[in-house]
């Protein structure tokens, strides 16, 4: 019997390693031997194009990355923070209410497919269709506010404004997502607690800060951490929307400086040094994010 | 329990809020029929001056479409059927069997997805130009022309494996009952008979929900196919080609025409999410994002 | 419904390996059969460019049935990360339109290929000497030069006449007073008519006209062994700050688009480099006689100044069709085919109303007759003359960045020339002491 048993565990361990080939392998090729690649090129100056052309430097790369006055810390990297908070905060908060509302609502379905719509749409279109909008000379927005006798904006063209534009496509288009996993979350929570609560005489704000928010926390913490990373290294809109991060750095985050200087000036090594500036950065937030959360009494996975 | 009051908060916000969603689409739509003049014009309409449909010919043409609508649902449909199936595989593997470093091999997973995309994008971009006796290149990657960028299949493999995927289906395998695989394995049921002919149904909520979230992601990924693009070029994907064609024409005169063809690309995707969106939401509640 | 699932799940795995297959099959097989070399030709001739590039790139095909071209055309943008992107991944195109200030760059990672010994000799002794240094990298000459394009004013003769001018400004101040004068504003203080506005998008197109006005105080970017940044001297100082004022005073708007405006006749003038005049042409139609061209306002009036850059037609260091892609190329650029006139010429005549500065070319008829005859053309081969060569040391294009967000920093208001400059000026000059 006990040589049954163990036979039966060789067999599952087997099944169970052959089961996971697959995802060894990527992880192996895709993650670990480019992970090691880029840590070595950051180390480097290369061109691109020829391996033995690879020439050692040392730190020299996070040197200048960190040198006085560099614009990579201000403002690339401050706008990438600036670009991400704005973005969850805008998306978060907006799709915590709506979906807390849309389940009070006939025809969910439909509602949430309203607020899901720029998630499904690529975001060259959404970058194309808001430049429009943005328009200074005959885009809605500047007509609107023209229509309310107020001052117009010039958007994307000042860079005090320009990042802020950005932030606000950014949120809008990071509303469906969190809508839908808070919603997923607040159907996983039953009924019966707020009836009980009901019952009691609770009003709904007390409801729904005493219990919905409290089992919500999970999705929450999902959502908060999901759409910073995304946020941080997020830079397809910038991409599409100003090409180069302009006017000036206004809008230039740091996925896309890393973008050009590899793509552009041939700088592979400082890229790469960029990109584990910017890992190190995402790393840390994750982390701290995850403590806060962990002393607000929610396990993590 | 009493009648609730009819939510009219609730509807004015969701209405009013549904509106800005939705108004930025309707203004693509009704652009797209716009000729250059009404386009420009100095004050904003909604409505064009009239309808042109000749944008969408032109679109269809200029854009070469049936290429870029190829190209992404080949991307779309295989990105999406192979991370379905490495998922389920590693999903259930991490869950049900039993062996060494099972937890180890999770908790590395987990630890990937903290990894942000563009870190591998560059070494990427190097190994799948590189890459060992595929297109040209002898075996140690060099000589050849494009490499792997000469395949679609370079749109498709460095999404194969989502770490996203793995972990959903794993947390949905996890409320599995383990009764049900005992008594299988002591019918002496193969553990792969276990996998495809028990596991795999009973999964199916947690699969179409990943499949719909792959599904939408490749379809509207962008960076990695630009890159692929500039290497080869019948490699374009819808994203990459819409793109291309603004910066190829004179924009200021051709909007109507880039708007077009954004339509003709949103509303395949738009329809999948519609149709299938009633599974996702159920998938992802079943889940349970929670635990 | 076992079986059912059983079914579904063999299917999903069968399609997996169809579209697995489908994916690898894509472009297999093509290139050489039967001894027919396909040439690829990478360039920015995109779209109205490309249909005008289109008839001598068909006729040669035509005529030469074992050497094909294929042309392919991206956006400018697009173009240096393409050429860089294809070079890592070894799909090299055969044939490259280079812009000369990326020349140090290429010739560093050594991406282009060196001539055959009589196509050295030939752009040497047929091309001017500007032309000649465009296209050479380290005093090497790497390819054919093509667009050898000035820069000078565009003015509309409409506009300034309704402003009472008969003629173009010939000093910064007038350029400044008359601007002003002719800038419209609506109620609300939104600008309708701009008097002076430059052109916006992407860093040459910001940086060149500005070398140009800074070409015309004496100044320079680099200096001549393109070791040391200028960019600290007052006359760069004083002309970021006059280029300023024109923002900074309400006279132009950074958000309206000279691209669109200057054709609808809603800026009154620019500074642009010579290809624009066949764009106006195309777009304004019958409107383009209000266009009238004169060489760059400079603050005395007296020196002529203007910035030159340069394109070239190479072949890829990696290409294996190196002899086919020379051949091609020694036909497009030297071998006269319609009025006396090389396909390069013809094509630069067609697309962009430019002359072409091979001797040959010169020489001929109708070319001297459109010289003879076309003021606009006339005040650009002038400003050939006495224009600076746009340097182009091994980080240009970054270079060229540099330059370009620090001077659109100053137009926006973010910043000033005073705090810009030294700036700009340490990381133009720390890029220039890494190489």
């Amino acid at each position: 019997m006990a040589n049954k048993r163990s036979k039966l565990n060789r067999g599952q361990a087997l099944t169970g390693y052959l089961f996971l080939m697959p995802v060894f392998g990527f992880y192996a090729l895709f993650f670990l031997i480019p992970l090691l690649f880029s840590l070595y090129l950051s180390f480097t100056e290369w061109g691109g194009f020829d391996l033995s052309l690879i020439k050692w430097v040392g730190l020299d790369n996070y040197r200048e990355l960190f040198r006085e006055g560099s614009p990579f810390l201000n403002p690339i990297i401050k706008n990438t923070f600036v670009f991400a908070f704005g973005t969850v905060l805008l998306s978060f908060f907006i799709a915590l209410a709506v979906s807390y509302m849309i389940t009070r609502l006939k025809y969910e379905g439909f509602w949430r497919t309203l607020y899901f719509l720029p998630t499904v749409t690529t975001i060259v279109a959404i970058g194309n269709v808001w430049l429009y909008l943005y328009n200074p000379t005959n885009g809605v927005i500047n007509e609107v506010l023209r229509k309310l006798g107020l001052q117009t904006v010039r958007f994307l063209d000042d860079p005090s404004t320009a990042l802020a534009s950005i932030i606000v496509v950014g949120g809008w288009l990071g509303i469906g997502s969190s809508v839908l996993i808070l919603s997923a979350g607040l159907k996983a929570i039953p009924e019966d607690y707020n009836e009980a609560a009901m019952l009691e005489g609770a009003g709904l704000w007390a409801l729904y800060s005493k219990i919905t928010l409290p089992l919500l926390k999970p999705s929450i913490l999902f959502v908060l951490i999901t759409s910073f990373i995304g946020g941080l290294q997020s830079f397809t809109l910038s991409l599409v929307m100003t090409k180069n991060g302009g006017p000036g750095n206004s809008t230039n985050v740091g996925g896309l400086e890393m973008y050009n200087q590899a793509f552009n000036y041939g700088n592979w090594g400082t890229a790469s040094a960029m990109a584990f500036v910017l890992f190190v950065i995402i790393f840390a937030v994750t982390l701290l994010q995850l403590a806060v959360f962990r002393r607000g009494g929610v396990e993590s996975y | 329990m009493k009648p609730r009051r009819f939510p009219w908060f609730s509807y004015t916000v969701i209405v009013l809020g549904g509106f800005l969603m939705v108004f930025p689409f309707l203004d693509m739509l009704a652009s797209s029929f716009k000729g250059p003049a009404d386009y420009n014009r100095m004050h904003y309409a909604f409505l064009p001056e009239q309808f042109l449909l000749d944008n969408y010919g032109t679109a269809f043409e200029k854009l070469k479409l049936g290429l870029l609508f190829r190209n992404s649902i080949i991307k779309s449909v295989a990105t999406t059927v192979l991370v379905l199936l490495t998922s389920s595989l590693a999903g259930y593997a991490l869950t049900k069997l039993r062996f060494r470093g099972r937890q180890l091999t999770f908790r590395f997973i987990l630890a990937t997805m903290m990894f942000p995309g563009f870190l591998f994008l560059i070494p990427n971009f190097y190994i799948m130009v590189h890459f060992p006796l595929v297109g040209g290149n002898d075996l140690f990657g060099e000589g050849g022309d494009g490499g792997m960028a000469q395949y679609r299949l370079a749109l498709i493999l460095p999404f194969a494996v989502s770490a996203f995927g793995i972990f959903l289906m794993r947390q949905f395998i996890l409320t599995i009952n383990d009764a049900y695989i005992e008594a299988a394995r002591i019918d002496g049921a193969s553990e792969l008979r276990i996998f495809f002919q028990l596991i795999l149904p009973m999964t199916v909520p947690a699969l179409a929900t990943l499949a719909i979230f792959e599904f939408i992601g490749s379809w509207n990924e962008f960076i990695w196919s630009l890159l692929m693009y500039t290497v080869n070029t019948e490699l374009a994907t819808l994203p990459v080609g819409i793109q291309q064609l603004k910066s190829h024409l004179d924009a200021s005169m051709t909007q109507p025409l880039v708007n077009a063809a954004m339509v003709i690309s949103t509303v395949p995707i738009l329809l999948v999410f519609i149709f299938l969106q009633k599974y996702y939401i159920r998938g992802l509640t079943n889940t349970g994002l929670k635990e | 419904m076992n079986r059912l699932v059983a079914r579904s799940v063999s299917l999903m795995t069968v399609s997996a390996l169809a579209v697995g297959m489908a994916a690898c099959s894509s472009d297999a097989g093509k290139g050489k059969s039967s001894g027919v070399v396909t040439l690829t030709l990478l360039s920015h001739y995109a779209g109205p460019q490309e249909e005008q590039l289109k008839p001598y790139i068909d006729q040669w095909n035509k005529e030469n049935p074992n050497i094909q071209v294929k042309l392919e055309p991206v956006d400018f943008g697009e173009l240096l990360k393409t050429i860089s992107a294809k070079q890592t991944a070894g799909k090299v195109a055969d044939i490259m339109h280079v812009y000369s200030m990326w020349g140090g760059q290429l010739g560093k990672s050594k991406v282009l290929a060196d001539p055959p010994a009589d196509v050295v000799e030939d752009i040497k002794s047929n091309y001017p000497e500007a032309a000649v240094k465009g296209s050479s990298i380290g005093g090497k000459v790497y390819g054919y030069p093509t667009e050898v394009q000035a820069y000078a004013l565009f003015y509309n003769k409409k506009l300034l006449k309704d402003a009472g001018y008969d003629n173009p400004p010939r000093t910064w101040d007038e350029m400044y007073s008359m601007a002003k004068k002719m800038t419209k504003k609506d109620a609300s203080g939104k600008i309708e008519v701009q008097g002076f506005g430059f052109n916006r998008g992407y860093a040459s197109i910001v940086d060149q006209p500005f070398l140009s006005l800074l070409a015309t105080a004496g100044g320079t970017l680099l200096s001549d062994d393109m070791k040391k940044a200028q960019l600290d001297s007052d006359t760069a100082k004083k002309t970021l700050e006059y280029t300023a004022k024109f923002y900074t005073d309400g006279i132009s708007d950074l958000s309206i688009s000279v691209g669109k405006s200057f054709p609808a006749e809603q800026t009154a003038m620019t500074i642009q480099a010579g290809w624009w005049a066949g764009t106006l042409a195309g777009t304004m139609k019958d409107l383009y006689a209000n266009v009238g061209t004169a060489p760059i306002p400079s603050p005395d009036g007296q020196t002529k100044g203007s910035l030159a850059y340069t394109w070239m037609w190479g072949v890829n260091s990696k290409s294996k069709n190196q002899k086919e892609a020379w051949a091609f190329l020694n036909w497009f650029n030297t071998k006269p085919i319609k009025d006396g006139l090389t396909p390069e010429a013809n094509f630069l005549l067609d697309a962009f109303n430019s002359v072409s500065s091979r001797k040959t070319d010169l020489n001929a008829q109708k070319l001297k007759d459109k010289l003879a005859s076309d003021t606009v053309l006339k005040t650009f081969t002038d400003a050939l003359q006495y224009a600076k060569p746009e340097p182009n040391p091994a980080a240009g294009a970054e270079i060229q960045d540099i330059l370009y967000k620090q001077i659109e920093s100053v137009w926006s208001g973010q910043t000033t020339a005073q705090q810009a400059l030294p700036l700009a000026q340490k990381d133009i000059q720390a890029k220039l002491a890494a190489d």
